[in-house]
This record gives C-alpha cells, structure tokens and sequence, in this order.
C-alpha cells in the first residue's frame, strides 16, 4: 500500500485519483473530529470538504519532511477552532436549540438506550466544551483519532511531556464534570 | 506520598510512563487510600466512557462532492496565476538579496522583509495559529480554576511527565 507521503506527492504532480486515496482514508476520521468540536453533522461534513480543499490547495507546497497525518489534523484544528469561536462569538437561540434538540425519526420507536446514547453524547460534548482548547484538542485527537503523544504533539507545536499534562488535566476534569455517570464508589467502593 | 501528589502521576501509572519507585510508592499508597483507589477507577470509567460517544458516517458521495467543489474553487483562486505570483515574489527575494550585496557596503543594516511564509500552511492556517496562542492564555485561567479542585499541577507534573517524590 502507498503510504500517504507518496500519495501527497503524487497529487502534487497533479493525480486527482491519489487524493481521492487520500480522502478514502482520512475524511471519516476528519469529519468524526470536526464533529466532536461541533456537535452538528450537517455543518461538519462542510467543513471536513474545506480541511481537504486547503490541503489540496496547498499540495504544491508539500514537502515530503512533514507528516501527512499531523498537517491534516492541524489544518482540521485550525478549521475547527475558528468555526467554534465564530460561532461563539455569535450565538443565536436557534443555534442553541439546534444543538442540544435534534429532530427525531417519526414512527421509529425510541429505546432508553437511544435516549441514554444521545444524552450521554450531549453531556460529553458539554463538558468536552468547557476544556481549555488545547486539552479537548489533546483529548481528541488521542481518544478519538487514534494519534500518538507524539503526533499530537506535533499539531500542537508542543512537547510529548506537554500534551500529556494536557491530557491528564483534562481528564481529571472530565471526571470532576461527568462525575453522575460514573459509579460513585468505583470498583474499589468504601 | 500525600494523596495530591499520587493524583497527579495516577495517569502516567496507568500508562506505566512511572519509574520503579515511583510506581511502588503509587501501590502502596493505592493499597491504602481508598480515596486515591476511587480516583483512579474513576479516572479509567470516564476513559471508557468517552466511547459512548458514537461516529459519524460520511455522506456516501463525499469524494464527488469534494471534486465538484475544488473545480468551482479552481476558477475562484485561479492557482495559475498563484504561481505566477508565487515565482515573482521568489524573484523579488533573488533581487533583493542581490540589492542587498551592493546596499550592505554603503548602509550599516539592510531592511529584510522578514520571510515568515511557512510553506506548509496556507495564509489562512497563519491567522488559525494566532488563535492556539490565544489558547494558552485560556489555559491558565484553566489551570488556575483546578489548582482548587485537585491541588498543585504543575509541582506533581512537569513537562517531562515525571511526577515529584516527596
Ligand atoms: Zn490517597
């Protein structure tokens, strides 16, 4: 299999059908982590589009020294984080209600299961929300991306050492805000 | 070990990022503190639970999508002309570094327009890092809000993610 190096550099020297490859491998997992800053499907399948329309744009700037995987995420974060604030900056009552209330399928019957699943995806991407930017983006992108320390590191311009504090601190947050999803007394209950 | 310093290496334990000192001292400590003990599961249950958080599945026809939209983009940016643009700054450089060699006789320092073009990002990405500075600054106030939940961070956990003995 060509690794994504090769593809870049191919789609540099103008083969459409190596990004295609491209976009075959990474776009779900691009949307999924647009997703989880968004909690909106529709808007990140528009913004996954614009992450993978600037790499191509830029693909006659790539350099084979950088790691495809870490560019992408930090062209995804770049996306993400501004779309965030900008909508932060401007949020309306209806852009409330859209995200917290979703329209559900009529005539398909709800299990508890389903209500707990979107509820619990609302609660986590809540409390993901209130994380200092570079802890959910530490987060994310180890939890949910599969990316090592050092990757991470890597889009975050950082140390290893320092994404896992950030990591770490996150975490420990999470727990403190999700605590009623957890089990009080832990495995090891007094 | 008092209990916030354990807390504040628990996770490199978990990972086994601890050296042997330090992981005994955790054990033992975890064999005692049941505090520490529910921490720490905790700690493992809120990891597991992040799963629940289901995917999503790509459009069926993103690739399509992606393609129509990058040939409206084509004619938008006309990436020709952003070439041409692009040799004729190199041709400034080559031209002002050419300048420069008759100019640094004459005058003590030359102005240099600083070359900050990273070519592995577009314009738009130098703007986007602006905003992971600003990050930083909201991290401290982060930081500073969970000093009072779970004690000092930054004496248990340095950069280097190796926890402190007492
Ligand atoms: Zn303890």
């Amino acid at each position: 299999m060509e690794s994504d190096i090769e593809l870049m550099l191919r789609t540099k020297a103008g083969d459409d059908d190596a990004f295609s490859e491209l976009m075959n491998r990474h776009y779900k997992g691009v949307l999924n982590y647009i997703y989880r800053f968004t909690n909106l499907k529709e808007n990140s399948e528009d913004l996954a589009q614009e992450v993978f329309l600037r790499v191509y744009r830029s693909a006659t700037k790539y350099r084979p020294e950088a790691k495809f995987t870490t560019w992408l995420y930090r062209i995804a974060t770049n996306v993400s984080l501004t779309y965030v604030k900008k909508k932060n900056k401007n949020v309306s009552l209806d852009e409330m209600n859209e995200k917290t209330g979703e329209i559900e399928d009529s005539g398909v019957e709800i299990s508890d299961d389903i209500i707990y699943r979107k509820e619990i995806k609302n609660v986590i991407f809540s409390a993901m929300e209130s994380l200092p930017e570079r802890e959910k983006v530490a987060i994310m992108l180890c939890k949910y991306e599969g990316l090592s320390y050092e990757e991470t590191a890597d889009v975050l311009e950082c140390t290893v050492g320092a994404v896992k504090a950030y990591v770490h601190r996150g975490r420990m947050k999470l727990v403190n805000k999700l605590k009623p999803y957890l089990t009080e007394e832990g495995e090891y209950g007094v | 070990m008092e209990c916030k310093d354990i807390k504040g290496i628990l996770i490199q334990y978990s990972l086994g990022d601890l050296g042997q000192v330090e992981k005994v001292g955790v054990e033992k400590h975890l064999e005692e503190c049941n505090e520490c003990r529910l921490y720490l599961s905790q700690s493992n249950e809120l990891w597991n639970l992040l799963d629940t958080w289901e995917e999503v599945e790509p459009d069926d026809n993103f690739i399509s999508q992606f393609w129509d939209q990058a040939s409206i983009d084509e004619t938008k940016y006309k990436p020709g002309f952003l070439s041409q643009l692009r040799n004729f700054k190199l041709n400034w450089t080559l031209a002002g570094a050419m300048a420069s060699i008759f100019l640094v006789s004459i005058i003590t320092f030359a102005v240099f327009s600083p070359d900050t073009t990273n070519t592995l990002f577009t314009s738009a990405d130098e703007q986007d890092e602006l905003i992971l500075i600003e990050l930083d600054n909201a991290l401290s106030r982060e930081t500073a809000d969970v000093l009072s939940i779970y004690g000092p961070w930054d004496n248990t956990l340095d950069v280097n993610g190796n926890g402190g003995m007492n």
